[in-house]
């Protein structure tokens, strides 16, 4: 019986300390994030005041506003001085999404690439 | 016009400029610091990246007025005499074959390297997925990156 706990707080420990697949895909999402992002959203998240918008949300982050960072990343902004595409794969989009719904003070639930699908489906 | 103070490789300049004046103006034209280069102008082809405070920044969509007291780093402030890891490697490879892009490639993949000493191969491309080289060199731009990781480290792990 000792054995037996003992066994099972060893692998509790062990799980715990594995990376999440959050983890994971944030850790991906934050160096997608230096490479296409940084420059305008800047490494606070905060963006540029009157130039480029704040990525920090104060309310819990919607469905509606994660498909409406899908269309921006995807198709850019429908103003001529707004954000440009980003040429990113699915995987990609989910990673850097994943990354700013859950740095800085922003907390969203893990989106998948089969979500980001369903997304896209039910434009 | 408003003066700001820009620290850039390692010494304070007073500009005097407009506030929306892209940082990729003011080293070119101000400064003379003509190694950042003018690409694209909206942020898309990496060719004017510089490091602020560290970290991979594109010059020309960046107003002037959002710097602040970060420090700002060009290809010219990269090294002392050229001799940055990346620098070297970049020739023992022979990457350029225009150029253009090379002084952006070379200031995102010397700031891969301050963050993730010994990057995979896919986390070269990543990175680096923001510099567009018209010249294809995309190649022996990954093998100057980890030449330069092998002389960082004494190794190189590519899992």
């Amino acid at each position: 019986m000792k054995h037996c706990s003992l066994i099972l707080s060893s692998l509790f420990a062990l799980t715990a300390c594995q990376p999440t697949a959050k983890d994971k895909s944030m850790a991906i999402g934050k160096e997608i994030y230096i490479a296409n992002c940084i420059t305008c959203h800047q490494p606070d998240g905060n963006g540029i005041t009157g130039v480029y918008p704040s990525l920090l949300k104060s309310n819990k982050i919607s469905l509606f506003q994660t498909k409406r960072a899908i269309q921006l990343i995807t198709y850019g902004s429908p103003f001529e001085a707004g954000m440009k595409p980003m040429h990113l794969s699915e995987k990609e989009i989910v990673d850097v999404i994943n990354y700013i719904q859950n740095t800085w003070k922003n907390n969203a639930p893990l989106l998948t690439k089969s979500e980001l699908k369903e997304l896209k489906n039910s434009w | 016009m408003v003066q700001y103070p820009l620290k850039i490789n390692d010494k304070i300049y007073f500009i005097n400029s407009e506030p929306d004046k892209p940082l990729l103006w003011v080293l070119r034209d101000n400064l003379k610091l003509y190694g950042t280069k003018y690409g694209c102008g909206i942020g898309q082809c990496g060719a004017c990246t510089v490091h602020l405070d560290g970290m991979p920044m594109r010059s020309c969509c960046l107003p002037i007025d959002s710097v602040g007291d970060k420090s700002i780093t060009t290809i010219e402030g990269l090294s002392q005499q050229s001799n940055h890891p990346i620098q070297i490697a970049w020739e023992e490879e022979d990457v350029p074959q225009c150029g253009y892009c090379q002084a952006g490639q070379i200031m995102s993949a010397a700031a891969l390297l301050e963050r993730i000493p010994n990057p995979s191969d896919k986390q070269i491309e990543r990175a680096m997925k923001g510099n567009i080289c018209r010249c294809g060199t995309y190649s022996r731009i990954q093998n100057a990156i980890k030449s330069a990781a092998k002389k960082i480290n004494g190794f190189y792990d590519d899992e």
